[in-house]
């Protein structure tokens, strides 16, 4: 397992192909990375708390491979399935730290950090394969 | 009373019974042989085998209702393996996620499943992801006719 990484998570909703409900306190799912490692991988999310109005939360991160470690600033898509559920960014600690100390809220902190739709960015999901 | 949990084996013919240990010990051994197998298996039956790694949770309540459901915010379907040994090395990444972000021991056990070609079609590839093998997700409409072996 990897270490722990900071991300900001957005869920799209239900009209965007989203979840009809937002998941747990852990979630376990796969993630396609827009830069750094290609392909689909295993991670999970531990979310500090359940996503606002907006969808948006802050999460620990794990992967399952210990040898991928995408720099922060990288976006990715959690998937289920071939389907996109949610968007996300990998905050550089910096952005960790000032958004821990400050104590700002997390639709807040988001909206700085995320300032463009993440689904522009990705690749689409993986096709069906027969 | 308890239920044996071979006798929850759905539909499977006496033939795949009697191999089932011996392939389970091949599988451990080699993922080449346990790929021959699968092969044959889909000639054979018309069914295409996969494994998934479960908690004890789940495997509970695989032995009372015989089919996968799904709890209201997880994920609305199922990740599968092709092989034991990758269903158990995914098994092995839920307990450490268990232990690490739940701080709760949750062991975790391999089911082996078929289903038929016709619904295997319709499930997605993932292909060979995390360096450990090659997964699938199925929604559970597509789970509807698997055969559980527990």
């Amino acid at each position: 397992m990897g270490p722990p990484l900071r991300v900001s998570v957005q869920f799209l909703t239900r009209e965007q192909g989203g979840r009809v409900a937002p998941p747990g306190h852990v979630y376990a799912t796969v993630a396609e990375f827009a830069a750094g490692p290609a392909g689909i991988w295993s991670v999970a999310l531990k979310f500090e708390s359940p996503p606002d109005v907006n969808g948006r939360t802050l999460a620990e991160m794990r992967l399952l491979a210990p040898q991928i470690l995408p720099p922060p600033g990288t976006r990715f898509a959690l998937l289920e399935g071939k389907q996109r559920v949610a968007e996300g960014l990998l905050l550089p600690l910096m952005t960790t730290w000032f958004i821990s100390s400050a104590g700002s809220n997390i639709g807040t902190s988001s909206q700085h950090v995320v300032s463009r739709p993440l689904v522009d960015h990705l690749q689409p999901p993986h096709a069906v394969v027969s | 009373m308890a239920e044996e949990p071979f006798a929850l084996s759905m539909g499977c013919d006496g033939v795949n019974r009697a191999l089932w240990p011996f392939v389970r010990r091949v599988q451990r051994r080699s993922p080449l042989l346990d790929r021959l197998w699968r092969g044959i298996y889909a000639l054979a039956t018309g069914r295409v085998l996969f494994y998934r790694a479960v908690c004890t949770a789940e495997y509970e309540q695989l032995l009372r209702t015989r089919r996968f459901a799904c709890l209201r915010g997880h994920v609305p379907g199922k990740y599968l393996a092709e092989t034991r040994r990758a269903a158990e090395g995914w098994g092995e990444w839920n307990r450490e996620v268990a232990v690490r972000l739940e701080g709760r021991e949750e062991p975790h056990i391999v089911v082996r499943l078929s289903v038929p070609k016709a619904d295997a079609h319709l499930m997605t590839c993932l292909g060979f992801i995390d360096g450990t093998g090659v997964a699938w997700f199925a929604s559970l409409d597509q789970l509807e006719h698997a055969i559980l072996e527990l």
